[in-house]
């Protein structure tokens, strides 16, 4: 277990990472900014230094390399319709490519669905995607609800981040599209309260490498402290090439928020 | 149709008002609407001089209670919806409620979602012969547009859409009174001026959509056109804004919502920012700037604490002026003003000053966090969220408040004597995690050698009662308890702190 492990060399070397935040001023719909929060306390409280940086139109390739993590938020069809053109022409292709080379993400809200391979909006335009994760987005027409309400999902055995004692996450979704999942993605979880992907297959978010997508939209993390950590190692394990052990956080409060969703569901 | 909608919800209205049902507010003008659903029209020949809207994400309820008791004070007959009945159903009970059958002004605070339908009934209305011989005269204001409960409302431009589409319709006979400060909100102005002026309009938003350059200049010839032709007197769009530099705040808040040009896409240039996106703002990419105001900051008083109490005011004396009161007269009844329950609200208790400060979404509550920093009045805080439908059954917002502000708290109640902060409501997990992560904190090793974050600043209760007397106990002599509260969580605690319920 890495946890028995002495924490010296944590604390003597300097580790630090770098977190990329996909166009925070367009993409930023609702409390979305928890989750870079999150992720920034869980490391500098383990002595780890981060920095934020924006990924937008500024953002020369060679930057958009030295980051360690990316992250996506929501973003309105105005705000959209305005970086569209710079994410697929300009970033898309390196992002591709580091993702594939195992750089960690987490994508919330909307953006999952600029990352499959297209996604019909609700005009029936077809827009495509940049073709990273395996699937495929679209609106179900209008009389259709949205799917909006708190999300409860019990993670996925086959991906690393299982533990038995806690599986569960926990979200809140509003959205219009559904989404579909290809071969080449594994499911993030399994809808115990809520719609996830699609309301049908019971399929919450995707997997591809180190990247999760997730319908929970806003702050994700902070009541799934679980996640937040495993993405830090994953972070920390591409930058630095080896396994890296995180000093354990009280994350009492955490789990009692993260449990008071599930008691409101009766899943405990 | 309309007699029997008119007698069932005069009767409902009745009833409910006689057993002390609490419905009284929306439900007679529910089942009315469900029997003539084209009562509203119907019913608006009875207001004599003038109706006044007043929309916005914030403010909606002090804005139009200045209004009232000013146009009250001028012994004027006035109608007024009650605050949070604010759909079609709450204005067409505010008409089966009161007994008069003529009135001089109506005030109604409207919703978001619903400002397009009222204006559209008023349309419907103006075709009305009666309506037209009496010249009604029509104000709507625009006080501002954030990210409210997008489970409920939806995006901000979404919204701004549907305004601008209700709000091309209108004609000579209505005042848009709007906040310059708001850039959404200006663009809509722009728009609507656009098209009550004789420019060919439709070649315009061809021009606006390819995203060509913009017709700045064919807006001053519009704005010259409409004056020229209007001789001034009759403005139908007019702005008012802050102008005071010393309300700029030092750095742009998170929470924003309009901070992209909404004519051609390209990022705003701020000299500084009120709050959240409200600012004096410009395009330099396609020229569209910050409309000149009819009336700004320097001109008016606020009676209450707060940059958002600022625009609310000076909204309050716009609409009043355009409305014929005068100065001194909005002067005087500005300075007897007290506040509408819950927002900013003064209450006794056990002989102990409490304050209650609504705060709804980010923008609001960054709001009230500064008016709590920044006030002359000293003491502890109280943060309660709730998550129940009037409260938006999403709490994702509160990342979006900057509590990190707390971190400089400079207003030290004593040496030595941080602001204590209690946290309660129904969500008062996801409000003690929220301020876990905001504030820099000290962290200490515990027996199980994890690393524990130690805070002594806030404290978690999550019975509300308790926490009210924790919070109580804790304000000393002289001292302000500073409450700040989702909609149900502020009707909670008012009713704790004041033995009675409100709605």
């Amino acid at each position: 277990m890495v946890h028995s492990r002495n924490y010296y060399e944590l604390r003597t070397m300097n580790y630090t990472l770098k977190i990329g935040w996909l166009y925070p001023e367009l993409m930023s719909t609702y409390g979305d900014r928890g989750n870079i929060i999150v992720l920034q306390k869980r490391c500098e409280w383990r002595g780890i230094d981060v920095t934020i940086a924006p990924i937008d139109f500024s953002t020369s390739n060679n930057e958009l390399r030295t980051i360690n993590f990316i992250f996506g938020g929501g973003a309105q069809d105005r705000q959209q319709g305005i970086l569209i053109d710079d994410l697929q022409k300009n970033k898309g292709p390196v992002m591709k490519e580091m993702i594939d080379n195992g750089t960690p993400g987490l994508f919330v809200c909307g953006s999952p669905q600029l990352l499959g391979h297209y996604f019909i909006n609700g005009a029936g335009e077809k827009l495509e995607g940049l073709g990273i994760f395996d699937m495929v987005s679209k609106y179900p027409g209008k009389d259709e609800p949205r799917c909006i309400g708190n999300l409860v999902a019990s993670l996925n055995f086959q991906f690393s981040i299982f533990n038995f004692r806690k599986n569960t996450v926990v979200g809140f979704e509003n959205h219009g599209g559904r989404t579909y999942l290809g071969k080449g993605v594994k499911p993030f979880a399994r809808v115990i309260a809520g719609n996830g992907n699609n309301g049908e297959d019971q399929t919450e978010g995707a997997v591809y490498k180190n990247c999760i997508a997730t319908y929970s939209h806003g702050p994700f993390l902070p009541k799934n402290p679980h996640v937040a950590d495993w993405l830090i190692r994953k972070a920390l394990e591409v930058k630095y090439k080896k396994a890296i052990p995180l000093e354990p956080l009280d994350d009492t409060l955490e789990w009692q928020a993260h449990e008071s969703i599930l008691k409101r569901f009766k899943i405990y | 149709m309309y007699l029997i909608a008119m007698l069932l919800g005069k009767s409902i209205s009745f009833i409910s008002r006689l057993f002390n049902l609490g419905a009284g507010a929306t439900w007679p003008g529910e089942i009315a609407l469900w029997f003539d659903p084209r009562i509203l029209p119907k019913l608006l020949p009875r207001i004599k001089k003038g109706v006044i809207i007043v929309a916005g994400t914030n403010g909606k309820t002090t804005t139009t209670l200045m209004v009232k008791k000013i146009l009250e004070d001028q012994e004027y007959g006035i109608l007024h919806n009650e605050s949070g009945a604010n759909l079609l159903n709450g204005i067409v009970s505010a008409f089966l409620a009161d007994g008069r059958k003529t009135y001089d002004y109506a005030v109604f605070e409207v919703d978001e979602n619903t400002l397009p339908a009222i204006i559209f009934n008023f349309q419907f209305s103006i075709f009305n012969k009666n309506l037209k011989k009496n010249k009604t005269k029509y104000s709507i204001v625009l006080l501002n547009l954030f990210r409210d409960q997008l489970d409920r409302y939806g995006e901000v431009d979404t919204i701004a859409n549907n305004w601008l589409n209700a709000l091309e319709t209108i004609d000579n006979n209505t005042t848009v009174l709007i906040n310059a400060d708001d850039p959404h909100l200006a663009f809509i102005g722009r728009e609507i001026s656009l098209h009550m002026s004789s420019l060919p309009r439709n070649k315009m938003r061809g021009r606006l959509q390819q995203g060509s350059k913009i017709p700045a200049s064919a807006f001053a010839e519009a704005s010259v056109d409409r004056q020229g032709r209007n001789d001034n007197k009759n403005q139908n769009i007019q702005y008012f804004g802050i102008d005071d530099k010393k309300y700029y705040l030092p750095k742009m808040q998170h929470a924003t919502d309009t901070i992209f040009c909404p004519s051609c896409g390209n990022r705003l240039t701020f000299e500084g920012v009120y709050f959240s996106h409200l600012g004096d703002w410009m395009c330099t990419k396609c020229g569209f700037t910050h409309p000149a105001s009819t009336i700004t900051s320097s001109q008016v008083t606020s009676p209450l604490e707060g940059v958002y109490n600022m625009y609310n005011t000076l909204a309050a004396t716009l609409v009043l002026k355009t409305t014929g009161i005068d100065k001194k007269q909005i002067q005087k009844g500005l300075q007897n003003f007290t506040p509408a329950f819950g927002r900013m609200e003064d209450i006794s208790y056990k002989g102990k000053d409490v304050r209650i400060l609504l705060s709804k979404n980010p923008t609001g509550f960054n709001e009230s966090l500064r008016t709590v920093l920044s006030s002359k009045h000293k003491g502890p805080m109280m943060l309660l969220l709730n998550d129940r439908i009037p409260d938006g059954t999403d709490v994702s917002w509160i990342w979006d408040v900057d509590f990190e502000v707390l971190a400089h708290d400079e207003h030290k109640i004593k040496e030595q004597d941080e602001r204590k902060i209690i946290v309660s409501g129904d969500r008062v997990l996801d409000m003690g995690l929220r301020l876990k992560y905001s504030i820099d904190i000290s962290k200490i090793k515990d027996q199980r050698s994890k690393i524990q974050i130690k805070n002594q600043k806030y404290r978690i209760i999550e019975n509300l009662r308790k926490a009210v007397d924790e919070f109580v106990a804790q304000i000393k002599e002289g001292e302000t308890g500073w409450i700040l509260a989702t909609y149900s969580a502020m009707l909670d605690v008012r009713k704790i702190l004041t033995g009675k319920k409100i709605l």
